[in-house]
């Protein structure tokens, strides 16, 4: 096989050389110097030198197998050849394209696009996988491999640093001067700018140097360069430390097998110590040489560029598009995987029988027409992903995340990448078109950047993360043809993103208690949880009103009376709600199941466009009020679906969610305790809670363990008061807390008013499942249908079946605590990625908006600046002021009046007018 | 300063603005020529109708600008526009005096942005502070926690802070001559005969709380017409219609009820036609007082006589005598004995003595008289206004630093021996024809621990000037050592604390305290060395004030020591009854501090 290659590069060419196959090596000018220089490497054997003259003589007589092209140089020479080429990376797009203005850059973009995905066969390569990120192209990543046997003996006697570099500018002399700060230095390279700078007589001279000096100074910047270069590589395998200035990509770990830091200070410090140090400098050096051993094998190379040369690639010219969709999709897919394995899976499964149609352009890239609608321009689909740029290029800077509506085959998703590096999101109803896409564009560069949703009913996250208040700005990009032919599903989505920009600018909401109870803690869960998410919150705390409630049961003992008593207190609590609506005027009221909230109250709301939300946590089963309450909500939450939302449905009511309960991430946590503490609220196993019917009877089971029951509502006299303890006063949540944490294993047992242990059919999960987990404590639960889909059994929780089984888990967890820990820890990480009270509150205003909630443009207070500043006139005093509020999108009286108090200076006429005014609305 | 253009601020309601008069008089009197502007609420306009001195009348629709701001019809540009246009019309010329009566931040807020060389009352100064400008003014806006020692009613006020004496006294108000006839249209319509004798009664108030009960008023409105062949005429705005319903209900004649169905000017016109208006303390009751009506007015809840009685000279003033009265202003009563004690009975014996059917004095020392004093008004020889107690009843410590303090904040320095000696005379005179002087044992014990208070008080003024002394020398200097002027100020502040506590511990004190505190917070400016003159000034006065009032205080107690005496020696003698405890011999002299008492029989210089 005859390969040609331009000798741009003897360290890699001599590298490349030991594949075995023999290169014919064409001489060029590089720099000042023309042709191989010799003193780097010995030309490698059974290579020869030519001229650029009779390699192209070769080309036209067809005589190579291969051309190896290492610049875009070297392409534009050979490409029309007809010779199959491999294009080889070893710049960065960014280096490579640095000191072009930005039209040059796009056009040279194009061009070598085009000239790329013209020639019919070729293969790029990359020599690191951040330059094939860079550049966009699919293509093979082949790392460099260093021959450990030609690079060893490393001594570092001479107090020096070494630098080898071809080409320093002034510039990067100066950088480097300021790193060493006076250590002296040698300078191996071709650099016209340093004078002292001298290339090694030959290579040998240049290994010696490699073993003789005592340190090698890397100055690889992240922006233009990779973490290392063959010299870098080779000295670390020469045993040579390396200090470098600071790159993402380095293979050095500070401290480690070399110095890496952006300080410059903590650098020359670090040179200096190794100056003085030159044990430490051979123990560094012994670790670098270890990394290149692991991480550039020589081995892996070979092989991979035999593959590459040796291997007759599948012809890829445009007119056979199987074949190059083959190549392409897989590694779209392969990317995608990555990141979205559900998304990958189902492209993948997808079956494309549609009217979709790859057309020709004008250029050599692709359109895609739909039942005969184009969704890329037919002459030139990147310029017109360009001018779509451009056109919400303002939109696009002003935003904090980005929605884009519709994928097409992704031009205008390649070129907005390119060009911001925000949250970009890109809904696309169509899986066909994104297989379409997938298989006829590289779009490797993109897929791990953004976001792709494609779910009829998408479960947006509130665009951003946490939602903070203020200045959440989502552009919402449209693809117009990706639009037009989805446009259902694009309106229904654009109304969504609308409200939840909206719901990220913070609504206020307000969280209404129930009086006491399992879901009054939840209620105070939610109301902070929201808070921290940047809303508006005010919390009715109806537990104050709970002694009343319990003072009333006191006073009568005819439960008509009571239910009265009750029904009173209920329509005062209801009209606190509404009188708090008034002046509060929330965007939403919502509530906790058992919140005092009469039907009365409910239409009340209703009628005065407030929304109102339930976040009914209890069991329909045993609790039926949901029958009377759940139309009056405008949305209906509940832990349990299946066979809830049959009933539901049968009983005609809609806008019902399942949303499963959570833990508070600030409240269920590891706790430190005192060896006191922990044997005070420590046990083999314990249960938290209340006497439950089901409890009563099982537990019995566990009397001959070192058991702890904690909580109210258990039987004195029962057998199982001897675990009882404080005698089954209430415990409060901070203690619970510690319980968790101090227990080995926690036994969670889902309550049941009349199963003698499990309910075999019990499906939602309590919240102690949660909080349990969220300790980071280990739990044995009793099984739930509705585990599936929260935690993974086994590797997260563990369920037992009955007490039998029960019984066999608590020996065998009781002696196997790493067991325990690992699986609780997988628990609580679980709990945090995906069962937060933050999770929960995210997915039902998520939720809300797919119903159609809407929040109402009531809160938006204030008058637009702008236009007050246009009608106060250019140059009046006023408008001078106004101007100061010119980056708020409105302003109220009030935030004038604020703003004039923390001024400074005597008041302006303008400022006391406005006082005056002020003054009126009190 | 030859003041040619004044501009008086009056945002407040009709009553106030009718005892803005004077005022507007005595600027007219003391300046030949001289224009007076009024800004007022424009709720208010049609008043400015009969009052004579108004050169120009600016009105600002307060209620439509709240309405304009409440119902958002127009934005914010536009409603800035609104004032700015005021503000231009206000600013349309330069003015000599600027004087703010109103209380309010708008008004403080728009009188600083007038132009003007001097400004009074009430503003805000560069940086948004409010300020109250002039001392009379400062006093009177700060006087209201130590209404208990006020002696001044607040037309007075308004003229002292105007610096100005109008010749005629009384409010005025000019009825206009087409409103007079309208008026007696009105009457005929419901049946008066032209001589008809006519009761006014105004029911109502700008407050509910202030309001004599209707079936109060209804009782009295019997007891009239049974004794006097007289109509009742009921004054009111429409709001009160419901209260004239009530009356209407309880009176035994029917009454002319014009509540709710008069303007100001017919109001004005029917309100003369009356021989006498009895009312709460209102707006209407102050047009009776102008246009020459003889009034009765009924103080309760938180209004007080002293401050707001019907100004002019003849009328009566009915205000229950128990400790809790007046209430403060931010407070509400839920039981007001005040209006419980002023039963319709006295009201009646009050209605008779002013149409001169009969002496109260008659009745004196009757019990009816224990839980309420009736006082006429007159105006003193200083030109102010008085309240001469109808009933004689044993002197009170508040009624008595009320006379000191008139006294006190009188004061001109440099008096002559002669002079003051007159006052001492003139203050003892009013003392023993005023009010019964009997077990003055407690009263003296308790004047004499004031006089060593204010004996403090004086020895840290001086303190305080001799600081503020050295302040101001080392403020002089070119070269200022800052240190030591903090030094100076940090003892000031240290002074300043402990006159502050004189004032806490002694209440008769306090007035004297408010108005030094104040006037040290009114200090404005940046230039040092005017700051430390005015702050050693500031001492200064309150050495003067408290010295006058030491000196009266201790002739008082001197006075009371000889009656006590004299008492005694009468009881000694065992002889006859007492009519005087003054002994009939003329004659009160004074050398330096060692006075002889002499005193003398009775009252010359009240009215009878």
């Amino acid at each position: 096989m005859r390969i040609l290659i331009f000798n741009w590069h003897e360290g890699y060419i001599h590298l490349l050389a030991k594949t075995g196959y023999q290169f014919d090596i064409a001489e060029v000018y590089k720099g000042s110097r023309f042709g191989w220089i010799k003193e780097f490497r010995p030309v490698p054997p059974g290579c020869r030198l030519i001229t650029e003259d009779e390699a192209l003589k070769c080309l036209v007589d067809g005589e190579y197998d291969k051309v190896i092209c290492q610049n875009v140089d070297d392409l534009l020479l050979t490409y029309q050849y007809n010779t199959p080429i491999i294009q080889l990376f070893h710049t960065k797009y960014s280096l490579m394209t640095s000191l072009l203005p930005e039209d040059v850059k796009i056009k040279f973009r194009e061009d070598l696009t085009r000239v790329l995905s013209s020639i019919k066969d070729i293969t790029l390569v990359f020599i690191s996988s951040s330059k094939r990120t860079e550049w966009g192209f699919g293509g093979e990543v082949i790392l460099p491999g260093i021959d450990m046997s030609e690079y060893n003996g490393y001594q570092g006697g001479i107090a020096r640093a070494l630098i080898a570099k071809n080409g320093l500018t002034p510039h990067s002399i100066k950088n480097i001067e300021n790193v060493l700060g006076g250590v002296p230095c040698t300078l191996l390279g071709d650099c016209p700018a340093a004078p002292e700078a001298h290339l090694p007589a030959s290579w040998d001279e240049y290994k010696s140097y490699l073993q003789s000096h005592r340190v090698y100074l890397s100055m690889l910047d992240d922006q233009y360069d990779d973490g290392y270069n063959l010299s870098m590589l080779e000295a670390m395998a020469t045993g040579m430390p390396v200090v470098s200035v600071a790159n993402a990509t380095s293979p050095l770990i500070d401290g480690v097998n070399g110095y890496i830091s952006q300080d410059v200070t903590y650098l020359r410090k670090r040179l200096n110590e190794l100056m003085r140090d030159q044990s430490l400098a051979e123990s560094l050096g012994k670790k670098a040489r270890e990394t290149v051993i692991e991480k550039f094998p020589l081995e892996t190379f070979i092989t991979n560029w035999k593959r590459v040369i040796g291997s007759s690639k599948g012809v890829t010219t445009s007119s056979s598009c199987t074949g190059r969709m083959q190549t392409v999709f897989e590694k779209n897919l392969s990317a995608l995987r990555e990141v979205n394995p559900q998304l990958a899976e189902s492209i993948l499964k997808h079956n494309n029988e549609t009217s979709l149609k790859i057309v020709d352009t004008k250029t050599v890239m692709p359109s895609l027409k739909v039942d005969n609608i184009s969704l890329h321009s037919l002459y030139d689909p990147i310029k017109e992903a360009r001018s779509w740029f451009l056109h919400y290029e303002k939109d696009i800077q002003e935003a904090e995340s980005i929605s884009v509506l519709g994928f097409g085959l992704g031009y205008h998703v390649v070129e907005l990448c390119k060009n911001t590096g925000k949250e970009i999101t890109v809904f696309e109803p169509r899986l066909d078109i994104l297989k379409t896409a997938m298989g006829s564009i590289c779009l490797t560069s993109i897929l791990k950047k953004i976001k792709i949703v494609t779910d009829e009913n998408p479960s947006i996250s509130p665009l951003g993360k946490g939602g903070i208040k203020g200045g959440k700005k989502a552009a919402i990009l449209h693809h117009k043809p990706s639009v037009s032919i989805s446009r259902e599903y694009f309106e229904h989505l654009i109304t969504r993103l609308k409200s939840l920009e909206r719901i990220n600018k913070g609504l206020k909401i307000l969280v209404v208690s129930p009086l006491f109870g399992g879901s009054l803690p939840i209620a105070m869960y939610c109301s902070s949880t929201l808070k921290k998410m940047g809303h508006n919150v005010e919390l009715i705390d109806n537990s104050r009103f709970a002694d009343a409630l319990f003072y009333a049961k006191n006073i009568t003992e005819d439960k008509l009376r009571y239910k009265t008593l009750i029904d009173y207190l209920t329509a005062f609590l209801s009209e606190a709600v509404m009188a708090r609506c008034e002046t509060f005027r929330p965007d939403l009221v919502f509530a906790l199941a058992q919140a005092p909230l009469t039907i009365e109250c409910l239409e009340r709301l209703r009628q005065r466009s407030i929304p109102t939300a339930y976040w009914f946590v209890e069991d329909f089963r045993v609790m039926d009020y949901w029958k009377n309450i759940a139309g009056h909500y405008d949305y209906f939450f509940t832990i349990q679906r299946g066979a809830f939302f049959d009933e539901l449905k049968k009983a005609g009511k809609s806008n019902f969610h399942y949303l499963p309960l959570a833990a508070s991430s600030d409240v269920h946590n590891k706790v430190e305790m005192t060896d006191e503490e922990k044997h005070y609220y420590g046990s083999d196993i314990s249960f938290v809670g209340a006497g439950y019917y089901n409890r009563r009877h099982l537990f019995k089971g566990l009397l001959d363990y070192d058991f702890k029951i904690w909580g109210t509502d258990w039987d004195m006299n029962s057998s199982l008061a001897r675990c009882l303890q404080r005698s089954g006063e209430r415990i409060v949540t901070e203690e619970i807390v510690k319980i968790f944490n101090a227990s080995r294993i926690s036994i969670n047992l889902h309550s049941s008013t009349y199963h003698k242990g499990i309910n075999p059919f019990g499906d939602f999960v309590n919240p102690r499942t949660f909080e349990i987990a969220g300790c980071g404590a280990f739990q044995l639960v009793d099984r739930r249908s509705e585990f599936a889909d929260l935690f993974e059994e086994g590797k997260e929780i563990v369920v037992f079946e009955d007490l039998e089984d029960l019984r066999k888990k608590i020996n065998h967890y009781l002696n196997s605590p790493e067991e325990r820990e690992m699986l609780a820890e997988n628990a609580r990480q679980k709990v945090l990625k995906k069962h937060t009270y933050k999770h929960r509150m995210t997915e039902m205003l998520n939720l809300l908006t797919v119903s159609g909630f809407q929040p109402q443009a009531q809160s938006v207070e204030g008058e637009v600046v702008e236009a007050l500043i246009g009608e106060a006139g250019a140059d009046s005093e006023l408008s001078k002021y106004l101007s100061r509020f010119s980056d708020r999108e409105r302003i109220t009286l009030y935030d004038i009046v604020k703003d004039i108090e923390t001024n400074e200076g005597d008041l302006s006429r303008s400022e006391t007018l406005l006082l005056v005014m002020n003054e009126f609305t009190k | 300063m030859a003041v040619k253009e004044i501009i008086i601020i009056n945002l407040t309601r009709l009553g106030d603005l009718l005892q803005t008069t004077p005022l507007m008089a005595g600027f007219k009197e003391a300046n030949p020529g001289g224009k007076i502007t009024l800004v007022i609420n424009s709720s208010f306009a049609e008043i400015c109708k009969g009052i004579p001195f108004i050169d120009d009348l600016i009105t600002f629709d307060m209620r439509g600008f709240r309405e304009r701001l409440v119902q958002k019809k127009y934005n914010l540009v536009e409603n800035f526009r609104f004032l700015d246009g005021l503000i231009d019309t206000i600013n349309c010329k330069e003015y000599d005096l600027a004087m703010n009566l109103t209380h309010s931040p708008i008004s403080a807020l728009i009188t600083s942005l007038v132009s003007a060389k001097e400004i009074r009352g009430n503003t805000v100064d560069g940086e948004g502070h409010r300020m109250i400008r002039h001392h009379w003014l400062r006093y009177f806006f700060n006087v209201i926690p130590n209404r208990d020692y006020n002696p001044f009613h607040l037309v007075d006020m308004y003229l002292k802070a105007g610096d100005v004496m109008p010749k005629k006294k009384g409010l005025i108000f000019e009825v206009q001559d087409e409103d007079g006839e309208r008026a007696e249209v009105l009457l005929k319509d419901r049946g008066v005969k032209n001589d008809g004798l006519l009761f006014g009664i105004h029911l109502g108030a700008s407050k509910s709380d202030k309001t004599w009960p209707v079936s109060a008023f209804a009782a009295l409105a019997n007891m009239i017409t049974r004794e006097f062949d007289a109509k009742i005429v009921l004054f009111g705005s429409p709001s009160e219609t419901d209260l004239g319903r009530e009356f209407e209900t309880l009176a035994e004649r029917k009454p002319v009820n014009f509540i709710g169905g008069t303007n100001i000017g017919e109001l004005s016109a029917l309100v003369k036609r009356c021989v006498l208006f009895v009312s709460n303390d209102t707006g209407p009751l102050h047009l009776a007082t102008a246009v020459g009506t003889k009034v009765i007015d009924i103080f309760t809840a938180n209004v007080h006589f002293m401050e707001t009685g019907p100004y002019g000279e003849g009328h009566y003033v009915v205000q229950a005598d128990i400790p809790c009265v007046p209430c403060a202003f931010d407070v509400k009563c839920n039981n007001m004995v005040c209006k419980d004690v002023i039963n319709p009975e006295i009201i009646f014996e009050v209605v008779k003595e002013s149409l001169g059917r009969k002496s109260l004095l008659a009745t004196a020392g009757s019990p009816i008289w224990n839980n309420l004093q009736v006082y006429r008004t007159y105006f003193e020889d200083d030109g102010l206004l008085g309240f001469y107690p109808v009933v004689k009843k044993p002197l009170r410590k508040e009624m008595l630093y009320c006379i000191l303090y008139r006294e006190v904040w009188n004061t001109i320095p440099g008096r002559s021996n002669e002079e003051q000696d007159k006052t001492d005379y003139k203050i003892c005179d009013a003392l023993s024809s005023l009010y019964t002087l009997e077990n003055l044992s407690e009263l003296s014990l308790s004047l004499y621990k004031e006089i060593n208070a204010l004996e403090e008080l004086i020895s840290l003024a001086y303190k305080g000037a001799e600081t503020a002394g050295l302040l101001e020398k080392e403020a002089r200097k070119d070269d200022l050592n800052i240190e030591k002027l903090k030094a100076m100020s940090d003892s000031l502040e240290s002074i300043d604390d402990q006159i502050k506590t004189i004032g806490h511990a002694n209440p008769c004190l306090r007035p004297l305290i408010i108005v030094f505190a104040f006037s040290k917070e009114a200090l404005e400016g940046d230039d040092l060395l005017k700051l430390t003159e005015d702050t050693h000034r500031i001492y200064r006065d309150l050495i003067t004030r408290a010295g006058c009032l030491s000196t009266l205080m201790k002739k008082i107690m001197l006075f009371f020591d000889s009656i006590t005496n004299h008492v005694e020696a009468y009881e000694n003698e065992k002889n006859t009854e007492i009519h005087s405890v003054l002994p009939e011999k003329e004659g009160f002299h004074a050398s330096g501090n060692d006075i002889a008492p002499v005193m003398s029989a009775c009252p010359k210089s009240f009215p009878e």
